[in-house]
């Protein structure tokens, strides 16, 4: 039985292979890059490009190992660490599609336009995200709709960008440099104009998120 | 961020551990594989792993090589000198020494004197922090650079600092829009 158990899990560790000549990744890669999503999401001010194909990748891994989970004896010792594992795992994604799921409520109209301008390639909401946030902003409509016309007529029309809700992209934020990093505009505001500034590898800095978003974007910095 | 969730990402760390228990198979987690383990010879596992074992009285934990007396005497020393932050042994190391202390009481020898002593440390630090958030504040804000602060320590200050920062800075947007509607009314007037 026992012996049997173990070729499962090493059937699991094969499996990434496969994933490789997809994606050039590991399963542990794919879990990094999770992990590393979920901070950046949870400290950017704005909604950030999905990483739903990795968090498919990584379910597909979660539903495996359940699988091979069951076909252990009860009293493995191996049952509650992979468990555990899986708990972690799984907390981490809820907690990065609920953090998604907040912003894509609080600035709707915003997100929604501005996806409705890239390329389907690029488009920053998932399918499923996007389905929702279109369902939201239609609830919205007709919430807007039944009881503003019940205001006396001057006052029944409100234009779409009253509605508008965006991010604060000059938050501050604080974040630690993946690799050098050129380039860094920040805006002095007492004298309106820009000041340069390099970011050496590994160093940490607070600055406006809007001088570093398109870094976090492509993974040169971290959020901290 | 809150902080148990900068507890649950230290958890991530590794962490050497005396099993009490033979599993002489690889254990193939999704962030990696751990073990073999011999009962008593040390093993390599992630701190939630060695919480979770400790806890079920399967293996006793052994402390990372910088929580010591000595280790850590010298490094409050060195803050204690240094203008500036010093490189911390553990990015996070008020988070593991938290975890480590607390459920492992019982293996450490002067386990109040270390808890001490990396208490010193922290309230040293985040003076240090402080009174560098008052120049930098001061200054008029901008860009700051902080190496080797660690993710609990920013995270300690994050709200009030970017709160002021963002006071700040949207102050200082509405007093260029007050100068520029001035000068306009000037030049109208003229």
């Amino acid at each position: 039985m026992n012996v049997a158990g173990n070729s499962l899990f090493d059937i699991i560790e094969t499996e990434p292979a496969a994933n490789e000549d997809e994606n050039c990744l590991s399963v542990q890669k794919v879990l990094e890059t999770i992990k590393t999503a979920w901070k950046n999401e949870k400290l950017s001010p704005e909604i950030l490009p999905n990483k739903v194909e990795y968090i498919d990748c990584m379910l597909e891994q979660i539903k495996q190992m359940e699988e091979n989970i069951e076909k252990l004896r009860k009293d493995d010792i191996r049952i509650e660490i992979h468990r555990m594992e899986i708990e972690r795992i799984r907390f981490v994604i809820t907690s990065y599609l609920r953090v998604r799921i907040e912003k894509i409520e609080k600035f709707t109209l915003d997100i929604v336009q501005q996806d409705f301008e890239r390329s389907s390639d690029n488009m920053y909401l998932s399918h499923d995200e996007l389905k929702y946030a279109k369902s939201y902003l239609k609830s919205i409509d007709n919430h807007f709709d039944k009881y503003l016309n019940m205001l006396p007529p001057n006052l029944r029309t409100l234009e779409e960008n009253k509605k508008l809700i965006k991010p604060d992209l000059n938050t501050y934020v604080f974040l630690r440099a993946g690799k050098d990093v050129a380039n860094v505009y920040i805006r002095d505001m007492s004298e309106n104009k820009e000041d340069e500034f390099v970011l050496d590898e590994g160093s940490q800095h607070i600055l406006p998120y809007e001088s570093i978003a398109e870094f976090v974007k492509n993974n040169d910095v971290q959020l901290l | 961020m809150d902080p148990a969730e900068i507890e649950f990402i230290a958890e991530d760390q590794n962490v050497e551990i005396i099993p009490k228990f033979n599993h002489l198979n690889l254990i193939h987690l999704i962030s990696g594989d751990v073990g073999p383990f011999r009962a008593g010879i040390p093993a390599k596992v992630p701190l939630w792993l060695a919480i979770n074992l400790k806890q079920r009285q399967k293996c006793r934990l052994v402390l990372p090589t910088w929580m010591n007396l000595e280790t850590l005497t010298e490094i409050k020393e060195e803050e204690k000198k240094s203008r500036f932050f010093i490189k911390m042994p553990s990015d996070h190391y008020m988070e593991m020494s938290h975890i480590i202390l607390d459920i492992g009481a019982d293996d450490i020898p002067n386990v109040d004197l270390i808890r001490t002593l990396i208490k010193d440390i922290w309230d040293l630090r985040i003076s240090k922090l402080r009174s560098s958030i008052d120049t930098f504040v001061k200054s008029g804000g901008g860009h700051a650079t902080l190496n080797h602060l660690t993710q609990f320590e920013i995270n300690s200050i994050r709200n009030i600092l970017c709160d002021v920062l963002d006071t700040m800075s949207s102050l200082k947007d509405k007093q260029c829009d007050v100068d520029v509607t001035l000068v306009t009314s000037n030049s109208q007037s003229q």
